[in-house]
Formats: structure tokens, C-alpha cells, sequence
């Protein structure tokens, strides 16, 4: 395995440098992919300023907008770490990452519900949200599983048990509950099994049994009420326009009245005016598409299609499967947190608390999202390394 | 997991399956699937549908406000206040606004002296908006203000007030929580007294509450003017006291009376009984802010007796004087008609058929008067049409054409049976009788006050004359002799003045017209009778005992005493007593 050559790699040995200088040294400045770089980037200026209308009226105007840019902060100092090392190194604390996680994941029940869930863990500053997290321990462990395995996971003991891997923290984030997250990492999972070799009828088999699980869930009344109501408002939003079908309608009637062009840039009324909820969270696609309109929400699509491009690109010429696992891995979260999210406020997914990537207000959304571009920025620069 | 810990990261992919291309086309599959959905779905919305949703979103938002105006006061002829508007102070709260609502909740109860766990309920309420207090005075609404709690606010608002409690509450009506008179002089004057309101447009958020900097348009309130009634604030505490205190002594179901100047048409004092108390609205019930006076009819009795005597005398069929014959009983079509105590056949002067009221004399007179000239009088007297009151729900009474009447109608409607009218209806024939035989237009209004300048209304007055002077002299002698020793209104007669009036007793009508039950007593007069001033009309229904001379005289006569001197009229020279 050769060394990625730096530009201050002169002094072997001679200088102790610090480890900030040893981190700029190691980051791979001439071989990064820059486009991915630019488009994670614009999104994230996209986001901020977004937060910043959605909030900017209510008291306290500027605080989710000041903490998303600490958040934003610590987050890229994150990436450029996590892009400074070799990503395979990663591969046997894969096991330490992911029964981190699982801990982490199963202490947020020891702390009080908010809104009748039990999804965070309060720290200082901000809550910590371990679904997030998960999202990509469980992709590295994933990968670390088929890698080892040459991507073929063709019987059943070890098609059990990759599944197993997703399975377990979907179940945790079940009991939060936290159903839209849960069917996120089990999708993550699916198609991470898809690409790394397994059998067809396997994940046939599996998704039949998880079905057959979730039956007698609503049989035995496990399952909440106002997870089945989400569903069903759904099928059809109109049965309740008040209630569990406010949000979507009002999503929708906020998206709309951005015609192609939009109200402007701070003057969309109906997300500020606080007829959509979460508008900053969750619903942050209505702020877009109210006050930037059609060309606004297209412009967003496409830094987006930039994005997963990139993450293919990635996925695609990486040398060894480890690598392309991960950034598949990445590439199926962001397309499904994307396609969830925006397809939730316009009425074409289930009401979930799935964050969209970079735009929506959230740390543990943010810094899961640049981890997994650090990521994708260290198997991009190993593309051209000999294995 | 064996495995995995013995193998090295970098020589993991050394060999294995040709992983990747085909597999990761699935990516590229679901990518552009996801993609496209959520395009297209955005574009339906934005450009395809999105005038309609536009169009959604600004309703959502348009909100206006009504500013009430400043209502206008009303006065009594004196310039005392009867309804005036107060500054109110209503406090509202916006509950998820509220962070403690058990705290606020005992603060604001403090102030209000209102229950903690009512207010506290109310600020945990699952709404954008409830109220807390509505209208309270404006001191209380300060000390709200005061406390600075986030979520509770307050708006400006005025309050009807009532100085006079009970009295005049019928006639002066009430208005709605939203200032707009609901009944009575409010209703019948809300242009005058509303004003014209005001409106604030704006923009509201997803609480309803207007957003700052967002009043688009302004249109400024104009205050409503003050008017004075003719209408003398102690004649009416008089009048209502008198009324009630004889409902309770005769037992009887309702009364009503009026006091009004047969010289020009202004009610004094009007008011029925039941009333209420304006004030205390909770527990109000529909039939007591009913003014009687205008909108219950009754069949008057024998006090119509005075519109067939004038129409006698004036037609000249009978003088005071003119011996009648009078007989114990008188047969008109297929009915015998009596006095209301049988007496034998007598010889009476015209004059004492009226004082002491007999059926039988009126009858015989009205017979040789005839239909024809019956019923024109009783048209020109103004009897089953509206008098014209500047007061809402009038009613006309019931008054049959005359080719519907019956061989026994003119005998009835002589005497008061078979004809309707109200107490109002009754005061303005008296008062003709009066006033020199000259009709009366009654009227409320005295003037309206707008800008610190009076203006008189100019409304009523008097109208045609419907009997000469001479007649309505005649007349008045003639019921004059009523309230003497010896006709049947002796308890009428005021002290200080000399006084004319007539009794009635009337058989009350079943519903749907056939036959009688109970009786109404009643009672119409006026003083001085040398010169005429106040006419006041008196109905009691179903008192005991069942006599006008006994229980509506009284009443006339308490009235009439202190009206007199309340408003300084001269006495008579020649009463006694």
C-alpha cells in the first residue's frame, strides 16, 4: 500500500509536526473529487439559508440558525478527518463502531420522551440522535461483512446473519419509536445485500418474514396508533385534513403557492406564518418551494443528482469492494433520506421524521451526513491507489 | 466472524466474485426512479396546480378586523344617562404560547377573583386561541396587562352600561357582545348611535394571529352620535314601580302603561312588566324585554266607550245633556245586550251612560251613529294601523273591515269587545280627545347630539283634526264626570288636578277567537282636564279583582300624580281634595 504523497512530505522524520498540520498534510487537497466537494458544500449554504427563512421571524429568530452553523462547524472538521486516513483501516473497528452505536441506541431509553418518543440522548449543547448515527455504522459494518465474504453471500446462514446486522438496530429504532428511521436502515440494509451478492429469494424470503412480523404487531396493538394513522393518512390525506393529514395538505398548499418562480427569499408566508409544522426540520422542502418555486426546487434536485452522481462515480471505480460497499452504502441513504423526505411534503411518502441531507436543521443529521462525505471523499482519493 | 478478524483490510479483495457493474446498476435504477418521482410530483404542484394552491394558502391567511366605534349614549329629556359605552378590557389567551399555565392561572385568577382551575384548563386548552375574561372593566385589564405573561394578551373593547338598571330597559332595548342593538331604542337607532365601524386587513398566522407590519389597509371607525329620548328617567322609575307593584297586589299576569304629552306626541315614560335588569344578562328570558305597550294587543273594553261618544258629539247626534232612555236589556241581531251589572230600565243623561259606563246607553247610541260613520272613526282615530313609533315590533291591532262585520259588530265595538289595539294605540286616542280633537303621531327621539350640537328630530307632533274643539270640551267634561263621586273611575281622579278618564273591563278572547276567558282592565285619562297635558294609559291583565274602576284607576291615578308634579304642571283651580 503506497502513501498518499503530501506537498509538505519533506522532512521524514526530522520535524514532530502538530496533528492539525498532520492533518492538512495527510488531506488529499490535489485528488479530492472536487465536484462532490462543491456540491455538498452548496447544498449545506442552500440549508443555512433556508433555516435561516424558516426561522427568522419567530423569537429567538436567529438561534437555529447559529446552532446549525456550529453544528456545520464541528461537522467538517469531521469530514476532513475522516478524509485524512485511509478508509480501509476502518475495517477491523467496523465491530467497535457498530457495538458502539448499538449501546448508544439502547441507553436513549433511559432518558425522557419528547412528543411521546424516546429517540435522543441530551447532551450539553444539542440532543444526540443515535438513529442517525447508525445509519452509518451500520453501512461500514455492512461492507466490512460482504468485503470479507468477496461479495458473495449466497447461503443462508450467512444471508441471516448480514440481515441480522441491519435488523437489530432497526428493531431498536422501532421501540424509540421511530418508524420512518427504522424503514430507512432496513432499506439501507436491503439493498446493501442486493449489490454484495445475495440471493434474490433470500431477500424475498426476509422482507416476507419482516412483513409477516409487522402483522402481528398490529395484531397484538404493538404497534402505536398514530404510526398506523400515519400510514393511513398516507393512502389518503384528505380523511383528515385537521389532524394527522394537516401537515401534508398544508406541505402541499405551501409548495404549490411557490409557483414556478416562487414568492422570494424570506417571504414565503405559509411556512413562516407556521401553517406547516417543522418547517426547518422535516418540511424544510415546503420553504424551499414556496419562497424559490419550481426553479428553486429544481436547483436543489439537481445539487442533489450532482451529489449521488458523484457518490456512484465513487462506488463504481472503487478498487476493492470494501470501498464500493461503503459508498453504495452512503449513495442508498442519501437517495432514500432524499426521496422520503421531499416525497413526504408533497404527499407521495408517509408523514416520517426523516431528515433531508444538509438542509434540514438537526446536528446528528448534519454530522452523519458530512462523516459519510469524508467517507466518500477518502474512497474517491484511494480510486487511484494500487491494492 | 472468524474469518473476518484473521483477515488483513488491504488484502481482503484480492480475489473473489467480479463484484460491482451489474449490481450497481440497481443504484442507477432506483436513483433516476426516486428522482423522477419527486420531480414530477414538484412540478404538478408548482406549475401545473399551483394557482389553486396559491389561491388556498391566501385565504388561509386574509383575515380582517371589525373597530367597533365608540357607541353613541342616550339620554333622557333631562340629559341624564339611560345607556352609555364604557371602555372594556378583553383578555385572551394564545395556550401554546402559555409556558406555565399553572402559575399564570394563579396570577390571573388573583386579579380576577375568577376559580384557578377554570383559568388553568382554559390556558392548556389544545387551541390557538380562547378568551379568559370578556369585557371587564379597564382597571382589572391593566393589572392583567401588567403581569407581562407571554401567550396572554388584551384587546380594547367598549361596554354597553345601563345606570338605570330595571327601568327603561325594555324601551331602551339591548345590544349584542359585538355593540349592535339587538332591541328597543338601540335597535330601532343603531345607525345613528353605531357609527360606522371600522376595518383593519391583515394577515394572520397558522394561530390567527395578525402578523406584524402585515395591515394592508385601514379604514378608520366613526363614532356613533349621542340622541336624547323624550323619555324623563324618574316619571319612568315611577311608571315601572307603580306597574309592578300592582301586578303583585292584583295578582295579575302582566301590565303595561305609557305616559306620553297629548300636546305634542312625546312618550314621557313607557314600560310593561315583567322586565329585567340590562346589566345582568344570564338567565334573560325572550318575553320580558317585550315592550307591551307596542307589541301586545288587547280587546280595550269600555274605555273605547270615548270613541264612540266622540264620534256622537261631533257628529251631533247626542249632546251631554240628551236624555236617553236606557233599557234593562237590548236586543241587537240575535243577541241581548246588558250593563255590566244588570240594572233596571232608567232614564240617563248622555254624559252619566258614559261616567257610569253603561253597555246599553253606548249601544243605543252607537246604533243611531251607524257602521258606516262607526268605522270611519275608528279609521281616523288611527285604530288597526301602526301609530308610527319610532320604537321596532309595533304591531296594529286587529280592527275588521267593515263588510266583514257581523249584525252585532257595531253593538261590540261600541263598547270595546271585538277590536284590538294596543296601550299605545289607546294613549293617542285618548290623548286626540285631549288635545282639542287633533291626531297624535307618538315619537321617542328628541334630538340627536352629534359633534357637541343638538339637533332636534323634529319627529311627531300633531296631526288632522278628527273632532272640532267643541266636541273634544264636550267630551272631556264628559269623562271628567268619570273620575267624580259617581262614576266608575272615582280612584282615578290625581290629587291637585281635576281629571278625565274612563274605565274599562274587557272580556279577554280565547285563541282562535271563539268565546272569552279572563278579564283585562284598563284604563286611558288625562290631566288637567281644563287643559290637557299628560294622557296615560293603563292595561293590567287578568287582575283581581277584574275591575278597570278598581284596579287600573289606582294605577293611572299614581302615576299621573307624580308625573304631574314632576314636571311642573300648573294645578287645576278647581280640584280639590
Amino acid at each position: 500500500m503506497s502513501r498518499v504523497q503530501g506537498p509538505t512530505d519533506i522532512h521524514p522524520g526530522l520535524v514532530r509536526r502538530s496533528f492539525a498540520s498532520e492533518i492538512l498534510r495527510r488531506f488529499p487537497f490535489r485528488r479530492i473529487d472536487k465536484l462532490l466537494l462543491f456540491a455538498t458544500l452548496s447544498l449545506n449554504v442552500f440549508g443555512l439559508l433556508m433555516i435561516y427563512s424558516a426561522t427568522f421571524t419567530g423569537e429567538n429568530s436567529t438561534i437555529f440558525f447559529k446552532k446549525q452553523l456550529v453544528f456545520l462547524v464541528v461537522s467538517i472538521i469531521f469530514m476532513v478527518l475522516i478524509a485524512s486516513f485511509d478508509y480501509r483501516k476502518l475495517m477491523p473497528y467496523s465491530r467497535h463502531i457498530y457495538a458502539a452505536v448499538i449501546f448508544l441506541l439502547s441507553i436513549v431509553f433511559l432518558f425522557p420522551p419528547k412528543g411521546g418518543a424516546r429517540r435522543w440522548i441530551p447532551l450539553i449543547f444539542t440532543d444526540l440522535q443515535p438513529s442517525e448515527l447508525s445509519k452509518l455504522a451500520l453501512i461500514i459494518m455492512l461492507a466490512t461483512f460482504i468485503a470479507d465474504r468477496r461479495m458473495v453471500i449466497d447461503n443462508w446462514r450467512e444471508y441471516l446473519f448480514a440481515f441480522g446486522i441491519g435488523a437489530l438496530p432497526a428493531f431498536l429504532i422501532f421501540l424509540e419509536p421511530d418508524f420512518g428511521m427504522s424503514f430507512v436502515v432496513l432499506l439501507i440494509c436491503f439493498v446493501m445485500l442486493l449489490i454484495g451478492g445475495a440471493r434474490i429469494r433470500h431477500l424475498v424470503a426476509s422482507a416476507l418474514g419482516l412483513i409477516a412480523v409487522f402483522a402481528l404487531a398490529v395484531q397484538f396493538n404493538i404497534l402505536k396508533t398514530y404510526q398506523l394513522n400515519r400510514l393511513l393518512v398516507f393512502i389518503r390525506p384528505g380523511i383528515d385534513p385537521l389532524r394527522s393529514g394537516y401537515n401534508i395538505t398544508q406541505s402541499k398548499i405551501a409548495i404549490g403557492s411557490g409557483q414556478l418562480l416562487g414568492r422570494g427569499l424570506f417571504r414565503g408566508t405559509q411556512t413562516n406564518l407556521r401553517f406547516v409544522p417543522s418547517h426547518h426540520t422535516d418540511f424544510i422542502f415546503s420553504v424551499v418551494g414556496e419562497e424559490l418555486g419550481f426553479l428553486g426546487a429544481a436547483l436543489l434536485l439537481t445539487l442533489f443528482i450532482l451529489l449521488m452522481w458523484r457518490a456512484y462515480k465513487i462506488a463504481s471505480t472503487a478498487k476493492e469492494p470494501f470501498g464500493t460497499m461503503v459508498a453504495a452504502g452512503i449513495l442508498t441513504m442519501f437517495l432514500i433520506q432524499i426521496v422520503v423526505n421531499i416525497g413526504m411534503t408533497m404527499g407521495i411518502m408517509p408523514t416520517t421524521g426523516i431528515t433531508l441531507p444538509f438542509m434540514s436543521y438537526g446536528g446528528s443529521s448534519l454530522f452523519t451526513s458530512y462523516c459519510a462525505i469524508g467517507l466518500l471523499l477518502n474512497i474517491g482519493t484511494h480510486r487511484f491507489t494500487q491494492h | 466472524m472468524a474469518k473476518t478478524r484473521n483477515k488483513r483490510a488491504g488484502t481482503a479483495t484480492s480475489s473473489g466474485r467480479d463484484f460491482g457493474k451489474m449490481e450497481l446498476n440497481i443504484l442507477l435504477i432506483l436513483l433516476c426512479a426516486g428522482l423522477m418521482a419527486v420531480l414530477s410530483k414538484t412540478f404538478y404542484l408548482q406549475v401545473i396546480n399551483s394557482s389553486h394552491l396559491r389561491d388556498v394558502a391566501r385565504k388561509q391567511r386574509e383575515a380582517s378586523v371589525d373597530v367597533v366605534p365608540k357607541r353613541g349614549t342616550i339620554l333622557d329629556r333631562d340629559g341624564e344617562v339611560l345607556a352609555i359605552s364604557e371602555d372594556a378590557v378583553t383578555v385572551y389567551a394564545t395556550p401554546y404560547l402559555v409556558a406555565n399555565p399553572k402559575k399564570a392561572a394563579e396570577s390571573i385568577s388573583r386579579i380576577l377573583g375568577a376559580d384557578t382551575d377554570e383559568i388553568e384548563e382554559k390556558l392548556s386548552a389544545d387551541s390557538g386561541f380562547v378568551y379568559i375574561a370578556r369585557k371587564i372593566d379597564r382597571v382589572t385589564g391593566k393589572k392583567i396587562e401588567r403581569l407581562r405573561i407571554s401567550g396572554i394578551g388584551t384587546i380594547e373593547e367598549s361596554r354597553r352600561f345601563y345606570p338605570m338598571g330595571k327601568v327603561g330597559s325594555q324601551l331602551i332595548g339591548l345590544v349584542d357582545i359585538d355593540n349592535k342593538g339587538q332591541s328597543g331604542i338601540e335597535l330601532y337607532y343603531q345607525d345613528i348611535l353605531g357609527g360606522r365601524p371600522g376595518k383593519i386587513f391583515f394577515e394572520k398566522d397558522a394561530a390567527g394571529s395578525p402578523i406584524p407590519g402585515t395591515e394592508k389597509e385601514k379604514v378608520s371607525p366613526v363614532d356613533g352620535s349621542d340622541i336624547q329620548l323624550t323619555i324623563d328617567r324618574d316619571i319612568q322609575a315611577k311608571l315601572e314601580e307603580s306597574i309592578a307593584k300592582a301586578v303583585a297586589r292584583y295578582n295579575a299576569k302582566s301590565a303595561s302603561s305609557l305616559v306620553m304629552d297629548c300636546t305634542n306626541g312625546e312618550i314621557i315614560a313607557m314600560g310593561s312588566f315583567p322586565t329585567f335588569d340590562p346589566n345582568k344578562r344570564d338567565n334573560l328570558r325572550p318575553e320580558w324585554t317585550r315592550n307591551r305597550c307596542v307589541t301586545d294587543i288587547f280587546e280595550p273594553g269600555s274605555v273605547l266607550k270615548i270613541l264612540t261618544a266622540a264620534a256622537a258629539l261631533e257628529e251631533k247626534i247626542v249632546e251631554p245633556q240628551t236624555p236617553l232612555f236606557v233599557p234593562s236589556k237590548l236586543a241587537v241581531a240575535d243577541k241581548f245586550f246588558t250593563d255590566a251589572q244588570v240594572k233596571p230600565s232608567r232614564q240617563l243623561s248622555f254624559a252619566d251612560v258614559i261616567a257610569q259606563s253603561s253597555n246599553v246607553g253606548t249601544i243605543r247610541v252607537a246604533l243611531q251613529l251607524g257602521k258606516d260613520k262607526l268605522f270611519e272613526y275608528i279609521k281616523k282615530f288611527g285604530l288597526g294601523c301602526r301609530t308610527g313609533i319610532d320604537y321596532p315590533g309595533e304591531v296594529e291591532g286587529i280592527v275588521l273591515d267593515k263588510y266583514k262585520w257581523s249584525g252585532t259588530s257595531v253593538a261590540t265595538i261600541s263598547i270595546g269587545q271585538g277590536i284590538s289595539i294596543t296601550a299605545l294605540q289607546l294613549a293617542c286616542l285618548g290623548g286626540a280627545v285631549a288635545n282639542g280633537g287633533r291626531s297624535i303621531y307618538p315619537h321617542l327621539l328628541k334630538a340627536k347630539i352629534s359633534d357637541n350640537k343638538m339637533v332636534d328630530a323634529g319627529l311627531g307632533g300633531l296631526g288632522d283634526q278628527i273632532i272640532s274643539e267643541e266636541a273634544s270640551r264636550k267630551l272631556i267634561d264628559i269623562m271628567v264626570g268619570v273620575t267624580s263621586a259617581k262614576g266608575t273611575g272615582q280612584k282615578a281622579a290625581v290629587k291637585y288636578y281635576s281629571t278625565a278618564g274612563k274605565t274599562g273591563t274587557a272580556a279577554k278572547p280565547l285563541p282562535g277567537g271563539k268565546g272569552y276567558s279572563g278579564y283585562v282592565s284598563t284604563f286611558v285619562g288625562f290631566a288637567p282636564a281644563e287643559k290637557p297635558k299628560l294622557v296615560c294609559a293603563v292595561f293590567l291583565d287578568e287582575p283581581v279583582p277584574i275591575w278597570g274602576g278598581e284596579t287600573a284607576a289606582p294605577v293611572f291615578r299614581e302615576i299621573m300624580e307624580y308625573s304631574l308634579q314632576h314636571l311642573r304642571i300648573a294645578p287645576s283651580w278647581n280640584a280639590g281634595r
